[in-house]
Parts: structure tokens; C-alpha cells; sequence
């Protein structure tokens, strides 16, 4: 669960994995590219998914690039 | 996951205030409750939120920085892993104390100002606080908190929400509550003064609505409907006894800050069981829970696991019975006291309001 002032959000596994790799030290490739590795996909198809879940973050407020 | 898992719990610390808003949540007769649970109470009562599965903490008031031990409080708090929410009007705090809160594991700060120009923002608050609290929102940001700005809105600063917002950047304010006045509590003794006309909300919620688009992703901009002018009522509280659990000051164990003034009603208090037992098997809570109490035409409505029938408090405070539908909603069969309450925004002249008296009961 990402909490945040007044609200949560309930992740599923997928989402809370990609979440945690969001330490401010992984770029967006880096990540797409862990997690490709660790299910045994190609990075191509993951892409969409992850970029999309990133941005919808983002939009929240709840992510940020790291300086 | 179960239907009654609390996820909040909301920590009234005390009713003490040095504000005396006009709009004021609190109890009307807040000066006669005194008995404050000292912090073992809260400190457990928190273990005990935890194990009943709540994530998030929001330590509020009246103004919750007048407890002495507020500090212990969020250091509890922070050793459950709670996500904790200090709701404050910044008076009275000092940038160190804020830092001690801060090392004490808060995560985020809500203050709330009462307009946007000293003058009329100290009129409400019935205090010289303006100025400070804006230097309590820099402060915030410079120990690295997030930080929430909460006006609450109407009709005399519902026209300010482009100035507020503007402000709300200055403040570099990562999430901006506009919250317009529930009317309960003080705020309906003083309903005159404050209800708005539709067009005042309707041209607040336009450029409510323009910056929440612009600053997406920088500033979460939050725009709350008084249910005077919506269609549909609220899911107050996300609905009875079912996310949130309230604590007040003196212990009783309530659904919502303001349903201890529901007559008739028994809520149990955490100085006589555990929270457990009383979030399962408190009458209050269960009074309100699920469809079963719903009257027509709530009982049969598409909405009704949406909006679980509104605001119980609403519903006795305007009806007199807190089991009717919420007249908030357009289908309620005593929805003419709203729109009697809007005719009456719309053609008479405010009076002034009732204010709460500033006194601040003796400190335990």
C-alpha cells in the first residue's frame, strides 16, 4: 500500500514491485530492464506497462525525478 | 480484506484552540469536555488502531500542538509504521519544536489558513496569525515535509481561490485542500454568515478546476463540494463506522468528529475497553453500519453502497431524525430545507457570526 496525506493506494504485486525499484537511484531503462530480467520478459513488452504506471505516479504528485 | 477495516485513525488530541473559527468543527459545548486521555491512553489506543489494520494516523483538534506531549505521540506513531498526519493551524509552534516533530518520524504537515490576506484571515481566526502560519508552511518545507495548505471556503473568501492557489505555490504547498464549510457544529449556528450563492461556487470550482490541470503532478488541487449544491450527498466518512475511526479527546470512540451530538446514541470509551471490542461491538458504531437501517428512498437507491445513504449528523441536525435520508439529496423527501437554506444565501444579507469563545481550558 502507497500511503499518502488523507489516502492510500493498494497496489498489486506487479505495481508494488516496480514501485520499489523507484529509489531515486534506477533509471526508468534500469528499472524496465531489472524486471524484464527477474520474470523472464522481453523489455519491449514491459515497457508500455511500466511507463504507464510511472506516469500515472507522477500525475499523483506521489513521484519525482531524481535530481 | 474485510467491510469494517478501519484504515484511519483520526486522533482528536484535545479541543483546546487559541482560533475561534466560525466554522469550527468541534462540539458547540467543547469548553465542558475536559477529561483529555493522557498519552499511555493514546500510545495504546494507537497499538491497538494498528492491529486492527489502520495505516494512516491524522493528529488533529481543536489544535493538537497544545498537548505537551505531542512529540512521545508521533514517535508512537512512527514505531507502529503509521503514515502520520499533523492537522494544524501552526499556532502556537516554534521552527524547533516542528524539527523535534519531524525527528520524531511526522510525515506530513496540513495547515490551514483561514484567507489570504492577513486582515481578513485573522478575523476569522479571531487571532494575529496569518503571517505566522505562512512562516510554519516555510518551515515545514525546509525540514523536508510535505506539506497539505486547508482553507476552508465560504462566502466571504470563496471569491479568493485564484489568490489562494497562487499563494499555495508561493508556499511551494505540494497538495491545496479547498474545502468548503460542512454545516455542522458552529458552522451551522452561523450557516447565514457562511453558505455561499451558486454562482460564488461555481465560479470558485471553474478556477479550482483550470489550476488542479495545470499543476498536475506538481500540486494536488483538491476542491470540495458543499453538499448544499450537489446533487447527491456525500460518502460521509467513507461511510459509518467503516474506514475511519474517530477518537475525541475525553476517549469516546466515534464514527465521525461530530456524532457524539446525535442524541440517544451509546459510544463506548477507550478508557473503559479496548479498541477491539468497541470498534466490533459498539452500539453507536453499529447503529448506522450497512444497509439494514436505510429508509426509503435510500433502501432501493443505485447509490446507496456509494453514498451510504449521507451524513447521519446532517440528517438529525436539519430533521431532527438521524435515520433519514441525508437531505443534501436531491430525492430526499426533506430536501426543501436545503433548498430553503440556498434561497436564503441567495437573497439576504449576512449577519454577523457566533464565534467560539477563545478561552483556552486550563492545561492538564
Amino acid at each position: 500500500m502507497l500511503l499518502y496525506p488523507e489516502k492510500g493506494l493498494v497496489l498489486n504485486p506487479t505495481a508494488a514491485e516496480i514501485a520499489k525499484l523507484c529509489t531515486g537511484e534506477h533509471s526508468v531503462a534500469a528499472i524496465i530492464d531489472q524486471l524484464a530480467s527477474r520474470y523472464g520478459k522481453d523489455a519491449g513488452v514491459i515497457e508500455g506497462e511500466v511507463t504507464k504506471f510511472l506516469a500515472a505516479l507522477a500525475e499523483r504528485g506521489l513521484l519525482r525525478e531524481a535530481d | 480484506m474485510s467491510e469494517h477495516r478501519p484504515y484511519t485513525l483520526v486522533a482528536e488530541l484535545t479541543y483546546r484552540c487559541p482560533l475561534r473559527c466560525s466554522y469550527c468543527s468541534n462540539p458547540i459545548d467543547w469548553a465542558k469536555r475536559k477529561s483529555e486521555l493522557d498519552t499511555e491512553t493514546w500510545l495504546r489506543v494507537f497499538r491497538e488502531a494498528e492491529d486492527l489494520g489502520v495505516v494512516g494516523l491524522n493528529l488533529t483538534g481543536g489544535e493538537p500542538i497544545v498537548r505537551r506531549d505531542l512529540e512521545e505521540l508521533i514517535a508512537g506513531a512512527r514505531k507502529l509504521d503509521l503514515y502520520t498526519n499533523l492537522i494544524t493551524s501552526g499556532i502556537p509552534l516554534s521552527r524547533e519544536r516542528l524539527a523535534s516533530f519531524r525527528a520524531a518520524g511526522l510525515d506530513n504537515v496540513q495547515v490551514s489558513i483561514q484567507d489570504v490576506t492577513a486582515t481578513a484571515s485573522d478575523r476569522i481566526a479571531g487571532l494575529r496569525s496569518f503571517e505566522r502560519k505562512l512562516e510554519v508552511c516555510g518551515w515545514v518545507k525546509e525540514l523536508g515535509m510535505p506539506l497539505t495548505l486547508n482553507v476552508v471556503l465560504h462566502r466571504d473568501n470563496l471569491g479568493h481561490v485564484a489568490e489562494i492557489v497562487a499563494l499555495a505555490e508561493r508556499l511551494k504547498a505540494d497538495r491545496l485542500e479547498l474545502a468548503n464549510t460542512q454545516y455542522l457544529g458552529w458552522a451551522l449556528l452561523n450557516r447565514r454568515a457562511l453558505l455561499p450563492t451558486r454562482e460564488q461556487l461555481e465560479e470558485a470550482r471553474a478556477v479550482a478546476a483550470t489550476a488542479r490541470m495545470r499543476l498536475l503532478g506538481r500540486m494536488e488541487v483538491l476542491f470540495v463540494t458543499p453538499d448544499y449544491y450537489a446533487d447527491f450527498p456525500k460518502s460521509c466518512m467513507d461511510g459509518w463506522g467503516r474506514r475511519f475511526i474517530v477518537v475525541s479527546p475525553d476517549g469516546l470512540v466515534l464514527p465521525c468528529h461530530v456524532a457524539h451530538t446525535l442524541p440517544g446514541l451509546k459510544f463506548d470509551n477507550v478508557k473503559q475497553s479496548g479498541l477491539a471490542a468497541i470498534w466490533s461491538d459498539s452500539a453507536g458504531l453499529n447503529a448506522f453500519r450497512g444497509e439494514a437501517w436505510m429508509p426509503e428512498p435510500c433502501k432501493s437507491c443505485d447509490k446507496r453502497a456509494v453514498d451510504y445513504g449521507g451524513c447521519r449528523c446532517q440528517a438529525y441536525h436539519l430533521t431532527g431524525n438521524m435515520g433519514a435520508t441525508d437531505p443534501a439529496c436531491t430525492l430526499a423527501p426533506a430536501h426543501a430545507l436545503i433548498e430553503a437554506a440556498r434561497r436564503e444565501a441567495q437573497t439576504s444579507e449576512a449577519p454577523p457570526p457566533r464565534y467560539r469563545s477563545v478561552r483556552i481550558a486550563a492545561a492538564k
